[in-house]
């Protein structure tokens, strides 16, 4: 049994890192949260891309979030005030996303025929990452649904093809994108020089 | 020389040198606009593929540049391509001082034209997603500069929905390449179709996706918001064309017109009674670029050879509405007034050649006859009356929701007492914004003249009717 072979793992890592992605109003966990969670994105491509391709998910995947932790402000860690109930939906609404996913694995797996395992870490981090970014207006929020999203349809993607160039591009994709997300949140304190 | 190092390495390497000059905004407009107008004209006056002999010197444009196993090709067809993105990037940059946009708005513009110009070039094309996807990450700091407070929901939905069309046209790309290899498989081709719908429904910002558009334009400055606007759906545009004009079963399916056609409709109509109702002049311009992407729809909906020459004929009455519109916003704007009406009132009197310039865009846009946009729409409106009626009907009554909104603006910025006053332009805004009403004039009476001009581009879509 080799590294690739336990998908089971990747799948559950990439479930709760996701979960706590959705429930979690501290940043610092939510950043944590995605950075495990491409841990789980790096095992399930290894799944079917080589290793030393492979790992550049998991490099970009983590500069990303190393990229995001750091253009956060020191002091005030959560983000903001919800009602106690809004966990609780939150959940409700992922399990939904999960139940839609396992139901329509068996006819994407049709067209991709690998793992089903693969075939649901990515449609769950699609689904859920397509959530949050209904459920939120805040930048960090929304770069980290985009980021989330994206990992997912990498994961498809990496199931259909292995270039070396679109994996280069890929995590270029990552970079800016949490590049971006540290400037919305870095701009408004910057100088004016227009 | 290949080409590809000529009009996309080129702008893009300049792009990083003008933005470790960005603190001499003097220079850097002079030299971005210089810069775009010479890639613009060795476009137009050196073949590509050809050798061109200059005395003992013999010169040739490869067109091929082998990138990482991938293919840049930029052929002698796409030289109007060219010649149409740099002399936007020059028209644009041209007037940036005097539109007072940021000092980053020339570099990173001219590094969003390299990677547009690659979208373009990039070959197999899918790869073009993950070229305007850099391209739309490199805009985020033009619309949101540094220093200014808060992000609005218009800025974050632009950066969701461009980035959300990315993996569908990826996907797209792996389907279509099955429909290739196996163009019997229904289900197959169904799914390619799919992908190929929402990515570029995402691109485009096709009905429903479109409400990004208005609350964009509200929220940032009307000149970076309208270099924008101008060039990402043309490039997202002539990308669709290309698709419609690689894949055979694309371009003979009678479903893909249908669809283009009640999608063109529904834009136009629904952004033009959304637009009645505004009171900002920032969001009317968002409506008008909903408008413009519905026509070129309906025009590329027709099917046939005059389909596709309205298609390009409305490029030019477009890049000279959305610059005079632009232009005259961000003097208003630099003037101290925002774009809610409001604001807006009396405008005329201290500033009437902005307020004639934004009046007069927003008249052509509209398709007010003696514009520059009413003929090319008149024919447009004629044809799709050829084919569904009804529909033409529906499409007038949009156009009519957004002209009565530009009559509100009318009297909103004229309303009041004219006296004897001095403008409050400058003489070279005065002299930039009279040339711009002027052409839309011009080329409303004289539109024969002006508008085959960009058919030209057409000669890199060999296969389309």
């Amino acid at each position: 049994m080799t590294f690739a072979d336990l998908l089971l793992l990747p799948l559950l890592l990439v479930t709760f890192s996701t979960l706590v992605i959705l429930i979690s109003q501290n940043w610092k966990y939510s950043i944590l949260a995605l950075a495990l969670q491409y841990v789980g994105v790096f095992w399930l491509i290894n799944g079917l891309w080589p290793l030393g391709l492979a790992v550049v998910k998991l490099v970009a995947g983590w500069m990303a979030c190393a990229v995001l932790s750091a253009s956060q402000p020191a002091e005030d860690v959560r983000e903001e005030q919800t009602s106690p109930t809004a966990p609780a939906f939150r959940i409700l609404a992922a399990s939904l996303a999960l139940a839609l996913v396992i139901s329509v694995e068996p006819s994407v797996e049709v067209r991709i025929p690998v793992n089903r395992f693969i075939l649901i870490g990515g449609l769950l981090l699609i689904g859920v990452g397509w959530l949050h970014l209904g459920m939120t207006t805040r930048p960090i929020r929304v770069i980290i649904g985009l980021l989330t999203a994206l990992s997912g349809f990498e994961i498809l993607y990496a199931a259909v093809e292995t270039s070396i160039l679109i994996a280069g591009l890929q995590a270029a994709v990552t970079l800016g994108l949490a590049l971006v997300g540290a400037y919305l949140i870095a701009a408004p304190t910057m100088e004016e020089t227009p | 020389m290949t080409a590809a190092l000529i009009w996309i390495f080129l702008p893009f390497s300049a792009a990083i040198g003008l933005w470790a000059l960005s603190r001499h905004p003097v220079q850097v407009t002079r030299l971005a606009t210089l810069l775009c107008l010479f890639l613009a004209a060795i476009a137009w006056l050196i073949p590509i593929g050809k050798a061109l002999r200059l005395g003992p010197l013999t010169l040739e444009i490869q067109p091929i540049l082998l990138f990482a196993g991938r293919r840049l090709s930029l052929t002698d067809a796409d030289r109007p391509l060219l010649i149409f993105f740099f002399t936007i990037a020059a028209f644009w940059f041209a007037g940036a001082r005097q539109a007072g946009s940021h000092r980053f708005f020339i570099p990173y513009g001219l590094a969003i034209v390299s990677f547009l110009v690659a979208a373009i070039a990039v070959e197999p094309f899918l790869y073009s997603a993950l070229m305007i996807e850099m391209a739309v990450l490199l805009s985020i700091p033009i619309l949101f500069p540094p220093g200014q407070r808060n992000v609005g929901p218009g800025l974050l939905r632009y950066l969701i929905f461009q980035t959300l069309a990315m993996p569908f046209i990826l996907l797209a790309g792996w389907a279509l390449d099955g429909v290739q290899a196996n163009p019997t498989d229904i289900n197959l081709i169904a799914l390619a179709s799919l992908f190929l719908s929402l990515g570029f429904a995402f691109w485009l910002a096709i009905f429903p996706f479109y409400t990004w558009v208005p609350l964009l334009a509200g929220e940032t400055h009307p000149y970076t918001v309208g270099f924008l606007y101008l060039l990402l759906p043309t490039t997202s545009l002539l990308l669709g064309l290309e698709f419609i004009n690689a894949y055979g079963w694309l371009r003979n399916a009678p479903q893909l017109y249908l669809l283009l056609r009640w999608m063109g409709a529904l834009m136009v109509i629904t952004a033009g009674i959304w637009s009645a109702f505004q009171h900002n002049a920032g969001r009317l311009f968002g409506y008008a670029l909903i408008i413009e992407t519905g026509f070129s729809l309906l025009a590329v909906s027709l099917n046939s050879r005059l389909g596709i020459e309205i298609f390009t004929m409305l490029f030019l009455p477009r890049v000279i509405g959305f610059g005079l519109w632009a232009l005259s916003s961000s003097i208003l704007l630099r003037a101290g007034r925002s774009m809610e009406f409001q604001q807006l009132e009396r405008a005329a009197e201290e500033w009437p050649f902005a307020s004639t310039g934004l009046i007069v865009a927003c008249l052509s846009l509209a398709g007010l006859p003696l514009l520059a946009h009413f003929p090319i729409r008149l024919v447009l409106l004629e044809q799709v009356a050829r084919q569904s009626p009804l529909l033409a009907v529906w499409v007038l009554g949009g156009n009519i929701g957004f002209l009565l909104s530009t009559f509100r603006l009318l009297a909103v910025v004229t309303g009041g007492y004219f006296g004897p006053r001095q403008p409050g332009e400058r003489p070279l805004q005065i002299t930039l914004l009279s040339i711009g009403a002027l052409s839309l004039v011009m080329i409303g009476l004289l539109p024969r003249l002006f508008l085959p001009m960009f058919t030209g581009l057409l000669s890199a879509f060999t296969r389309l009717p």
